[in-house]
């Protein structure tokens, strides 16, 4: 069975050619959207393996959008032409899993919507010093006890700084002499655990806002 | 334009001044009526009568005119100043010599005051004080030895004069910071604005441009990279954000160096500000950029590289690996050996002035990776956590 995408992009010329791009690979791409709110309600009715979604949406932004698909299969690959790091970091940790900017070539979107669709983290270089630079501050940062903040393992941050310095995946396996499939778990770890401590954020946050 | 507009400064006077003007306009009349109370009550001890009624007819139509304008100006403070200065002469002429000797009040009184509040309101701390140093020469010329209640006088004027001044030009300056820090805030919102609509529009396309170029291949190629050029000096004009700390000693590294980004390089840095000392970020841009160039030199036309920051509280780690040819790990030193002084003295020379140090690690084939450190600052004896501070 072919992955059903969905592609929120409020540009016209770049959502026609990357639908066109995708049905002509054999993907079933089951809607499209310009805006925001149309994407969060067409995407909670369709329902799609994978949301290709631009960062910039009108309306509503990246990261909203991603919070509010939260609790649905659909997983979100985040795609945007400029590199806006808080709003990348912001989108991830409201549950993308991926992020590509737009200058990928359509094999490597396609490569990414695969990996998204498997469940399969997608970092960027640029991503990885993001994802990197937030686990160093969070490290960094004094912590009120009983606050479980989860802390990569040497393994995970010496992956992420691989990734961060432009190796593949296949690179980082051969200069680590470990598998494949074992770097993808580092990084899918990654951001299991940037994801885990922005809820105890959120939780904590509702917690002293008023669910005393 | 039809009327004369009020100029922009007299517009924006902070609230302050505009309260001392009322209240001086108030108090004209108010410490005029006390003062004429006053010699009212002492007319017994007057020789010449008509001398004070003379200066209080004189101050009574001044105080009218002056009050009724509900302004204040330079020309004013010296018309109240003058008149008090000569009100205060003249009271030698109402009373006996002896009787002001003896520390009889002056016939003006408390209302040699408004020259004093006047000047401190136009000329700040200093015109208060020069306010308050005319009456007090008056008031020394007329008594010639200093009593108590002169003293006294003089020490009071001193001091309203100041305060008064100095309220006024703190009033004055805040506003002014006031004014510069909503139209800097105007700008940025325009720039957001402006960032907005090139983001959505012409980068969008450019983008589109970059990519659809690619595909076609062959001679469109270089119109992709063209469009990617663009696309890279656009986005970089419309993210630079004004920072905060702007016109100090600190810049963020990470914007430093996200400005190398270009099509053969990637920058990876963390989300926030990694705040270092101007120069030393100078420094470490430049031995980025001199690594970068070594890979355009050596690493072969296909070769890409990718720059990494990483903040590690009180130093700075930038990473510069290139997928290139790589080089035998003795390399550098060669280099530095055959008097090209490109890595060794460039990089190494710069890290080492910044107290840190610049390794390299290299494969033939496997590309090569120099790896940069440097406190943040040569003071490590003084850690100021930045968290600590943020909080």
């Amino acid at each position: 069975m072919s992955t059903r995408v969905f592609v929120a992009d409020d540009h016209p010329l770049w959502r026609d050619a990357l639908i066109a791009d995708l049905e002509k690979h054999g993907y079933a791409v089951v809607g499209s959207a310009a805006d925001g709110p149309s994407a969060v309600r067409r995407v909670t009715a369709t329902v799609p393996d994978v949301l290709l979604l631009d960062l910039n949406l009108p309306g509503l932004h990246g990261a909203d959008v991603c919070a509010q698909v939260a609790g649905l299969a659909t997983r979100v690959l985040m795609l945007s032409a400029s590199g806006e790091e808080k709003d990348v970091l912001a989108a991830m940790k409201a549950g993308a899993c991926g992020y590509l900017v737009k200058s990928a070539t359509p094999d490597e979107i396609r490569a990414a919507v695969d990996a998204t669709g498997r469940g399969e983290a997608t970092f960027t270089p640029g991503l990885a010093g993001l994802v990197l630079g937030e686990f160093r501050k969070l490290a960094s940062e004094p912590q009120p006890e009983a606050r479980a903040v989860p802390e990569l393992t040497d393994r995970e941050t010496e992956v992420l700084r691989l990734v961060a310095m432009g190796l593949s995946s296949k690179e980082i396996a051969d200069q680590l002499s470990i598998s494949h499939r074992t770097v993808q778990n580092h990084v899918q770890n990654t951001l299991g655990k940037l994801q885990l401590h922005n809820r105890v954020e959120l939780t904590r946050f509702a917690l002293e806002r008023g669910l005393q | 334009m039809s009327g004369p507009m009020p100029s922009p400064a007299a517009a924006r006077e902070p609230g302050v001044v505009g309260a001392f003007t009322r209240g001086l306009a108030i108090f004209r009349p108010i410490a005029l009526a006390y003062a004429a109370l006053l010699a009212w009550l002492d007319r017994e001890e007057m020789d010449r009568p008509m001398a004070a009624i003379a200066v209080f007819a004189v101050l009574a139509v001044w105080s009218l005119i002056a009050s009724w304008r509900h302004t204040v100006t330079w020309r004013m403070a010296v018309i109240d100043l003058a008149l008090a200065s000569a009100g205060i002469l003249a009271t030698s002429l109402a009373y006996p010599r002896a009787t002001v000797l003896a520390g009889a009040l002056t016939l003006p009184g408390i209302w040699s005051a408004s020259g004093v509040v006047a000047a401190a309101i136009k000329g700040g701390a200093r015109g208060g004080l020069i306010g308050a140093a005319v009456i007090s020469v008056a008031d020394l010329i007329s008594v010639l030895r200093p009593n108590f209640g002169t003293t006294h006088n003089i020490v009071l004027l001193i001091l309203l004069g100041w305060l008064i001044g100095l309220s006024t030009t703190l009033a004055r300056e805040s506003q002014r910071l006031l004014e510069l820090s909503v139209r800097a805030e105007e700008s940025y919102a325009e720039r957001e604005r402006l960032a907005r609509i090139v983001h959505d529009g012409v980068l969008q396309n450019l983008t589109f441009i970059h990519r659809r170029a690619h595909e076609i291949g062959g001679p469109a190629t270089e119109l992709a990279s063209l469009a990617a050029e663009q696309q890279r000096s656009l986005r970089a004009l419309v993210s630079g954000r004004p920072s905060v700390s702007d016109g100090g000693t600190e810049t963020d590294l990470a914007a430093v160096l996200r400005t190398l980004e270009s099509d053969g390089v990637t920058v990876s840095t963390p989300a926030d500000e990694v705040a270092i000392p101007k120069h030393r970020a100078g420094e470490l841009r430049a031995a980025v950029v001199a690594a970068l160039d070594n890979v355009r030199a050596h690493a072969g036309p296909a070769a890409h590289a990718w720059v990494l920051l990483e903040d590690l509280g009180s130093e700075v780690v930038v990473t510069v690996r290139d997928n290139g040819a790589g080089m035998p790990p003795n390399r550098p030193d060669e280099a530095a050996a055959a008097g090209r002084l490109g890595i060794s003295s460039s990089i190494r020379g710069r890290l080492h002035d910044l107290g840190g140090e610049a390794t390299w690690s290299s494969a033939p084939g496997r590309g090569c990776t120099v790896v940069l450190s440097a406190p943040k600052a040569l003071e490590p004896l003084a850690p100021r956590r930045r968290s600590a501070a943020r909080e």
